[in-house]
């Protein structure tokens, strides 16, 4: 590490991941955490990183822990029979505060584009009524997309222009609540300026991916917003087949630290799943599983109480032999009957849940 | 970080942007040359030239030069309008001098070849200077594109051709008068492209009804003491659904001929429209629409709701329906404005003025006939008299005691059948005078 980066980090020291070679900075007071990336091993000292440059921006934690706790409760509360480990005390004993690292580009664009544009208009249509006598005529608008070739040059500036830092990096954005990837879920204009004690006692992922790797994700970008440029530039509503063959000035990068909570519990076979948090919007994400030991548990008393009053109603039926008295064990055997229908109600309901969990 | 840099198409023009920093191209529209107006001249003598049905081309009748028409045949799949709101707005707001105006507002088309200035009404496209015979065709009258003629089906008719099949026309048929056909001699036959509209849609019904169905169940009467069966009618609430495509569907955009008449010139076959080109027009006559397009669409669709009102009621498999009610949503609705050709004559017959017209494509022919009424009430008095007469003189036999029942009978029987046959015929000629 070098002095300026060292400087930047303050007292933090690197610690990397054997298991999916994730490198990160962890505050001397964490110990050896388990590696937020894949929570399948411990994160290990490592001598020095291989950034090139400080983050320059960092967007703070922003949810209260009125909220946290509110969105996790929110998110334990559809599971059943939840394993051992997952409860809400748990999850907040295993929560941890990680910032991971985006590039914001900033690039000039110069060059040609075609497209198909879509413009909106409307057409007249009508719907007549006939009640057995008139016919009433409703007059309607209905809107139609008429496409036409368009192309056109283009000189402009694009800023801000999201870029992944990290191999995670499409994985994390879509467990923190992107429809898209490739649209960060955080709000870049509230970020602050970086200094060590903004990091507070968060780790940090380092960037493993290096600014001229992250380019073509930063150029998809320009492209997209070029689209949306060039068709407001052209007056038309819709875009398609668009096309840009451009040059472009060198860019400038900015490193983004973005906020995220990630917690974790283990499942029946003592995996541990991670559950994650957008650190600025509070979205919770994980992977839900029903315990099937507990449903397990649930199933087999279930069905020892079903034999239980199988034997109770036999020995009620002798008894009704002697004395002519078949009722009681009549009733029994019905409550039997119904004990013995609801025994694999437990282990079914767990299992169509974690099958419906492994379908998402 | 570059890449080869593609130039903007040659053929597209600049157009106005919304956003600093990119300029937007796009297609150039077609160049037209569509002058306002233009003469037929012979380039090769001078003389006047015109559109010849046989040569299907531009002739000259001095020299017997061809020029051929840049024009192609589209037929039905000629290009449609959709009803853009601007297309509905400009129907609507035109002035009627714009186009309808006919006889009030005029303009001056200016003869090329002797200098003359021919006023014309604004709804006709094309003139013959009165001066010198030279033809003229004005190519644009409206200012939207869509509303200028863009197809039309040549005329495929010869104007030497109309006198016979108008004199044929004229000799059909025993009820009229036996010198009729002699009328057709000094008939001037006068070609003329017609404005009409063509609506395509799809129209998408929804129907319920209460259906009555009859149903027979035995009951017993107590007064006879005996089973009887009876006929019921059944009550139900019964629903449909039914979506039927309509293509080109003509409505006609004059008003100055029947519309009966021009209904009684169809059809016209309209995979034979080709695109428009002036010279079709040059030596004929041709007029712009005076019935507008959305007065002519409210006429269609009445046509299309009435037809998919009809065919609903041919699902229902019943004739007893009460409450019936309907909807008819229309969709893909599209519009074309088009020329048919047509030739109008009128003819004098004893002093009386009457209207004759001829399908320019198929030569089919309309128009009024003078019904010989003494002719029709002659037949209509030897088809019922026979009967009178045998019934009569068989009734004075039996007052005499003559054994005349069965003659008598007979002769009721001819009165009948003959009284229905005159009916008949009075009918028909009454409706062949009517039309």
């Amino acid at each position: 590490m070098t002095n300026e980066l060292a400087d930047a980090w303050g007292a933090m020291h690197p610690a990397h991941c054997k298991n999916c070679h994730a490198a990160f900075l962890v505050p001397p007071q964490a110990g050896a955490p388990n590696c937020p990336n894949c929570f399948a091993a411990r994160l290990e000292p490592m001598p020095a990183l291989q950034a090139d440059a400080p983050p320059e921006l960092v967007i703070p934690f922003s949810v209260s822990d009125a909220t946290l706790n509110a969105n996790l409760e929110r998110w334990l509360r559809e599971i059943p029979f939840k394993p051992a480990s997952l409860n809400l005390r748990a999850l907040q004993k295993n929560l941890v505060r990680v910032f991971l690292p985006m590039y914001l580009a900033d690039a000039r664009a110069y060059g040609t584009w075609t497209s198909q544009m879509g413009f909106d208009y409307l057409v007249a249509s009508s719907e007549e009524r006939f009640d057995g006598t008139n016919w009433v005529t409703q007059r309607l608008n209905e809107t139609r997309v008429r496409w036409e070739p368009r192309a056109g040059e283009l000189t402009r500036a694009y800023e801000n222009l999201p870029a992944p830092a990290s191999e995670a990096h499409a994985r994390w954005m879509i467990a923190l609540g992107a429809a898209d990837w490739r649209e960060p879920p955080f709000d870049s204009l509230r970020a602050l300026a970086f200094a060590p004690d903004t990091l507070g006692n968060a780790i940090v992922q380092a960037p493993d991916l290096a600014p001229n790797a992250a380019w073509q994700f930063a150029r998809a970008q320009l492209e997209r917003r070029a689209a949306r440029e060039c068709e407001t530039a052209a007056n038309a509503q819709h875009h398609e087949k668009f096309e840009l063959r451009a040059a472009y000035g060198e860019p400038r990068w900015t490193l983004l630290l973005l906020p995220t909570y990630v917690t974790s519990y283990s499942d029946d076979g003592g995996k541990w799943i991670p559950v994650r948090v957008n650190g600025q919007s509070g979205f919770v994400n994980g992977i839900k599983r029903a315990s099937m030991q507990r449903a397990h548990s649930w199933s087999i008393a279930l069905g020892a109480a079903a034999l239980g009053a199988f034997l109770l109603a036999a020995l009620l039926g002798v008894a009704g032999a002697l004395y002519d008295a078949f009722l009681p064990a009549l009733f029994v055997l019905g409550v039997t009957f119904l004990l013995c229908l609801a025994a694999p109600v437990p282990l079914l309901l767990a299992w169509q849940f974690n099958r419906q969990q492994a379908a998402k | 970080m570059s890449e080869t840099l593609s130039p903007i198409p040659p053929d597209y023009v600049r157009v106005e942007s919304k956003l600093e920093g990119i300029t937007v191209y796009a297609p150039a529209p077609p160049a037209e040359q569509i002058p306002d107006a233009r003469d037929f001249k012979c380039p090769n003598c001078g003389a006047t030239t015109a559109y010849s049905p046989r040569a299907a081309s531009v002739t000259c009748a001095n020299c017997g030069s061809i020029y051929t028409l840049q024009s192609e045949n589209v037929g039905r799949q000629a290009a449609e309008f959709e009803f853009t709101l601007d297309a509905v707005k400009h129907a609507q707001t035109a002035t009627p001098q714009q186009l309808r105006g006919w006889g009030v507002t005029r303009r001056d088309l200016r003869c090329e070849n002797c200098g003359a200035t021919v006023s014309v009404a604004p709804t006709e496209l094309a003139t013959t200077c009165p001066f010198c015979g030279s033809n003229r065709v004005a190519a644009r009258t409206a200012a939207p594109d869509a509303f200028r003629p863009r197809v039309l089906i040549p005329f495929q008719i010869e104007r030497e051709a109309c006198v016979q099949l108008a004199r044929a026309w004229l000799a059909r048929g025993w009820f009229y008068p036996s010198d009729l056909v002699h009328a057709a001699r000094g008939a001037q036959f006068t070609g003329i492209y017609l404005p009409f509209w063509t609506f395509s849609a799809r129209v998408h019904s929804a129907w319920r009804a209460q259906v009555g169905r009859e149903k027979r169940e035995q009951y017993f009467d107590m007064g006879e003491m005996k089973f009887k069966t009876r006929t019921r009618l059944e009550w139900n609430w019964e629903q449909g659904k039914i979506s039927l495509p309509f293509n080109d569907e003509l409505q006609s955009g004059t008003r100055r001929i029947d519309a009966s008449l021009l209904k009684r010139l169809a059809p016209y076959h309209l995979h034979a429209l080709v695109t428009y080109d002036p010279g079709f027009l040059a030596g004929w006559r041709a007029q712009s629409y005076e019935i507008g397009l959305n007065e002519a669409w409210d006429a269609a669709r009445g046509n299309m709701r009435e037809i998919a009102r009809a065919a609903c009621l041919e699902q229902i498999d019943s004739r007893h329906i009460r409450n019936f009610s309907m909807n008819a949503a229309f969709d893909d609705e599209a519009w074309r404005f088009i020329l048919l050709p047509a030739y109008l004559a009128t003819y004098r017959f004893a002093g009386k003025t009457h209207q004759i017209a001829i399908n320019g494509q198929t030569g089919q022919v309309a128009g009024e006939k003078p019904v010989a009424w003494l002719k029709v009430w002659l037949a209509v008095g030897a088809l019922t008299l026979p009967g009178i007469l045998l019934a009569s003189a068989a009734a004075l036999l039996g007052a005499l005691r003559f054994q005349t029942g069965g003659w008598f009978v007979l002769g009721l029987i001819l009165f009948v059948v003959g009284a229905a046959l005159a009916a008949a015929l009075l009918h028909r000629a009454t409706r062949a005078q009517d039309a």
